[in-house]
């Protein structure tokens, strides 16, 4: 069975042309400003780790900023869904005055320890105390059971009810409306990607020992380790995600730098180069090697209307249940963190690397922190990657699987 | 053997000393902490340190006037300015100025101690270059 089937073309309604650019602009203007809130959280993230120095200015004006960005994506959000609701935006308030109460508090604790220090006893770093709580308000939230409403803007979120968390919320949602306009800027295709049963455990990634282990992994386990504290930040390690899958994009596109096979389905209609031995890339989809059993279904669109800049917006589509062959379909799983739902990766010629060029080690480190991202995204323990080796998780098992099944008029050439 | 570099830490932020004198000390320079402008502008009154290490923006004497006040009695004084996240313009101030570099908030110590080591590296060439031609260097 062919891996990759292309779905239907996609003709949805289309708007005026005039409106569904401005409309587009603005989502694309929504997903920088996530971008750049992730990029803010990841900083944040490295300088509450203690080995910084830092002052009063420097956490007050993170918060603002954050809270500013996540109020315009919110906005975004609403008006590419003709919404109107003060839900979020309370929500977000409350989140910031609460920021700004740990800030206040902590600085008052910091005054009494001072007279202390004085007399002697410790005086205790408290911006970098303030700054973990706030970090873990701003990021990690705490999780909570998703009201019985079912509608409305709390019944709608899952647990997450941190900044990061309503953003991603925001941008799924602002995501989903923008769906028809993404698809068609995609030429109209939607590949669904379905690594059905009845493939190998040979097709054995290097984050997934088998199916039933994989199984077991993503089921949530309290006993399981915390593999997060042990290697980079969870959302320093998505925004890497992001431009690695960015750079992998672009890669793509110089053909010079990497061996790139290309093949022409006349039946499907759609490009598949074979970006050895990385990743695999159609002109509309992406494929990130996902285990046995995962339907996943990538679309690639286009956002920027000008040729000089390209934006690509991955949309990841469904819910990603995994199936084993044999057994009854599992639960779908529910991600802890629906950024990890649509990604973004910006390609832009000079933006990444000013000249333009791209060394195999840049490569490799890139493709070495996508592996840990995905092992964060299906929350597995580091200890996999390093095992397995980071960089060649696509490598062999994949390259094998795809000869083995591979459409007869494209298969697989070394 | 040369004396070691007498460095001065000025910042009301107390962290800032607590952080910087023992990371400082086991590179083997003699270092002074003051939490506020004016105890330490007393202090450069009766003893010449080699680096002023000095945060911009303090409640009673700011940064920039305890770098005019080095500058105006010693030409052989290093001045490092740390700015805080958002006054990094008063910090190209300070530079024009004559401050020697600055760093800004949040560093990590060994950022500072790097630049600190320029500014004694500074120091050693400008007495090098102050010796009469033919004299060996003092010991």
């Amino acid at each position: 069975m062919s891996i990759w089937s292309a779905g239907t073309s996609y003709r949805g309604e289309r708007s005026s042309p005039l409106r569904a650019d401005r409309k587009t602009l603005r989502f694309r203007r929504l997903v920088e400003r996530h971008l750049e809130l992730l990029r803010l959280l990841a900083d944040i993230e490295e300088k509450q780790t203690g080995e910084y120095i830092l002052d009063r200015q420097y956490i007050e004006a993170q918060i603002d900023r954050a809270y500013e960005l996540g109020r315009q994506i919110v906005y975004d959000m609403q008006v590419i869904r003709d919404a109107r609701s003060e839900e979020p935006y309370v929500e977000l308030d409350r989140l910031h005055a609460a920021s700004l109460q740990i800030l206040r508090r902590a600085e008052g604790d910091a005054r009494e320890h001072h007279g202390a220090a004085a007399r002697g006893e410790h005086a205790p770093e408290w911006e970098v105390q303030a700054l973990q709580s706030i970090y873990h308000d701003l990021a990690a939230g705490s999780p909570e059971t998703p009201s019985d409403g079912g509608e409305g803007f709390q019944g709608e979120r899952h647990g997450d009810r941190s900044l990061a968390g309503l953003t991603a919320w925001a941008h799924d949602r602002a995501g989903e409306s923008m769906r028809d306009e993404l698809l068609s800027r995609a030429g109209g295709q939607a590949l669904d990607l379905s690594l059905s049963g009845g493939t190998e455990p040979a097709l054995r990634l290097f984050l997934l020992q088998s199916a039933e282990g994989a199984r077991d992994m993503l089921r949530e386990d309290p006993a399981r380790p915390q593999h997060a504290r042990d290697g980079p930040g969870p959302l320093r390690m998505y925004h890497s995600l992001v431009e690695g899958i960015g750079i992998g994009l672009k890669t793509a596109g110089k053909s010079g730098l990497l061996t790139l096979q290309e093949s022409r389905s006349k039946r499907e209609g759609s490009v598949v180069a074979r970006l050895r031995p990385r990743l695999y890339l159609s002109d509309s989809a992406l494929l990130l090697g996902m285990p046995s059993g995962f339907p996943l279904r990538l679309a690639l669109c286009c956002l920027s209307p000008q040729e000089s800049e390209n934006l690509f917006y991955l949309l990841f589509l469904g819910d990603l249940p995994l199936q084993t062959p044999g057994s009854p379909p599992p639960a779908p799983f529910v991600h802890r963190r629906s950024p990890h739902l649509a990604c973004l990766g910006r390609i832009s010629d000079g933006w990444m690397f000013g000249e333009n060029r791209l060394s195999a080690p840049l490569i490799e480190e890139r493709i070495r922190v996508l592996g840990y991202l995905l092992s964060e995204w299906l929350a597995l323990p580091a200890e996999e990657l390093a095992r397995e080796g980071a960089g060649r998780w696509l490598e062999g098992e994949l390259g094998i699987f795809l000869r083995q099944n591979a459409p007869r008029d494209h298969a697989g050439k070394e | 053997m040369q004396p070691p570099v007498q460095v001065m830490v000025v910042d009301d932020e107390p962290i800032v000393g607590k952080r910087l004198k023992p990371a400082l000390e086991k590179s083997g320079y003699e270092v002074e902490v003051h939490e506020n402008g004016t105890g330490a502008l007393k202090r450069l009154g009766e003893k010449r340190f080699d680096i002023v290490v000095t945060d911009v923006r303090m409640e009673d004497v700011d940064g920039i006037q305890v770098l005019e006040h080095v500058l105006a009695s010693s030409d052989r004084t290093k001045v490092i300015i740390i700015t805080g996240y958002a006054t990094v313009e008063v910090a190209r101030e300070a530079l024009a100025k004559g401050a020697f570099d600055f760093i800004a908030k949040p560093f990590k110590p060994n950022d500072l101690r790097a630049i600190i080591e320029k500014a004694a590296e500074a120091l050693r060439a400008d007495r090098s270059r102050e010796q009469p031609p033919g004299s060996s260097p003092k010991t």
